[in-house]
C-alpha cells in the first residue's frame, strides 16, 4: 500500500428533486417541482474512515502505487478491477476481496452503477441474502454502517436486468 | 400527469497529510483519485400522480417508524441537537444504515424476487427527527 494517510474521511451527499408534468395550452408538456410536495431535498455528512485500510482494493479505483499484494486472498482473481470498474453479473459478488477481513466492520459504501442501459439495473444487500436495495443505470448509493453489525461479508453486488453492469465502488472501514 | 424523482448521490473521499514542519491538511484521497457522483432517476412504479408523498416526525430512544411500501425512499435526521441518530432497514435486511443529523440516504429499493415495495423501518436512538419522501 501507498504511505498511509494519517486521517481519512468521505463526504457524502444526497440531492432529490420530486418532479411532476404539466401541459400547456400550446400542448407543450414540461417537468416543474411536484406540487404536493413542493421542494426539493438534500443532505450531507462527514464519515470518519480508518487511515489504513483493510487493502489496496478497498477502492476499486487503486492508488497508482498499488501492490497486487494488496489485494486480497484471490488477488490474481480480481484483475476485472484493474481498470477502475468491477463488472457485476447474475451471481453476488463482495466488494470486499479479501476474506480476512469478513468481520470487519462497514464504516462507509459507496456503489456507482456505470451501466447504461435501463435492463442494467444494479441490486445490493447488506446482509448476504436479501437484495431490497436497487442502483439504476447511471445512479449511486452512499451509506454508513452502523458500526456494529453491518461486516465486510455482508455487502454484495448483482445485476437485477438482463445484461452485465460495470460498478465504481468504495467499502471502507 | 406525469410525476418522476431525479436523485443523485455524491461523495468525496479526502486523505489527511502531514507536513514536516507541523500542520496538516486534507486532501482528495489518491487511492480514488476523483470525487465520484451518480445521477439517475428513480424507477419507483407507474409514475402517476398520488405516488410521491413527504412527512416529517420524531423518534423515541429506541422506538420505530415505518414509512410502508416504497419503491423509492430519500431519509433525512434533520435533529440539531448533533448527537441523536436513527439506522434504517430496508425490507428484510437488518437495520444497518445510520444516519446522524444532517445526513442523507436516498435509493431506490424493492423486493428481491420481484422489485415489488417494500417497508422501510427506522430506529431511533436518542430523539431524532426525520424526514422522508417516498415514491410507492
Amino acid at each position: 500500500m501507498a504511505d498511509p494517510a494519517t486521517a481519512r474521511r468521505a463526504i457524502f451527499s444526497s440531492y432529490v428533486i420530486p418532479q411532476e408534468s404539466v401541459s400547456s395550452e400550446e400542448g407543450i408538456d414540461k417537468w416543474r417541482i411536484e406540487e404536493g410536495v413542493g421542494k426539493t431535498f438534500g443532505g450531507k455528512g462527514t464519515a470518519t474512515l480508518t487511515p489504513a485500510q483493510w487493502g489496496d482494493g478497498w477502492t476499486s479505483m487503486h492508488h497508482s502505487l498499488v501492490y497486487w499484494e494488496q489485494q486480497g486472498d484471490n488477488w490474481e482473481d480480481a484483475t476485472d478491477a484493474w481498470d477502475g470498474t468491477l463488472t457485476v453479473s447474475s451471481t453476488g459478488i463482495a466488494l470486499c476481496s479479501d476474506t480476512d477481513f469478513n468481520s470487519v466492520v462497514v464504516k462507509f459504501c459507496y456503489i456507482k452503477n456505470l451501466g447504461t442501459a435501463a435492463d442494467q439495473h444494479l441490486k445490493v444487500t447488506l446482509d448476504d441474502n436479501d437484495y431490497d436495495m436497487i442502483v439504476p443505470a447511471g445512479g449511486s448509493v452512499a451509506f454508513r454502517g452502523d458500526g456494529t453489525t453491518l461486516q465486510m461479508q455482508h455487502v454484495k453486488v448483482k445485476r437485477a436486468g438482463s445484461t452485465d453492469t460495470t460498478i465504481e465502488f468504495i467499502i471502507a472501514k | 400527469m406525469a410525476e418522476k424523482i431525479i436523485y443523485k448521490n455524491h461523495c468525496t473521499p479526502q486523505e489527511q497529510l502531514s507536513f514536516s514542519g507541523g500542520g496538516t491538511r486534507y486532501y482528495l484521497d489518491s487511492d480514488c483519485g476523483r470525487k465520484l457522483t451518480g445521477n439517475c432517476e428513480s424507477k419507483y412504479a407507474g409514475k402517476t400522480t398520488g405516488e410521491i408523498s413527504t412527512d416529517t416526525g420524531t423518534l423515541s430512544n429506541g422506538g420505530t417508524a415505518t414509512i410502508s411500501s416504497c419503491k423509492f425512499i430519500f431519509l433525512k435526521n434533520t435533529d440539531t441537537s448533533g448527537s441523536d441518530s436513527f439506522t434504517i432497514a430496508i425490507g428484510a435486511m437488518p437495520s444497518v444504515i445510520k444516519l446522524s443529523p444532517g445526513e442523507a440516504f436516498a435509493c431506490d429499493v424493492g423486493d428481491d424476487g420481484a422489485d415489488t415495495a417494500v417497508n422501510v423501518v427506522i430506529t431511533g436512538s436518542g430523539t431524532p427527527t426525520y424526514e422522508y419522501l417516498k415514491g410507492a
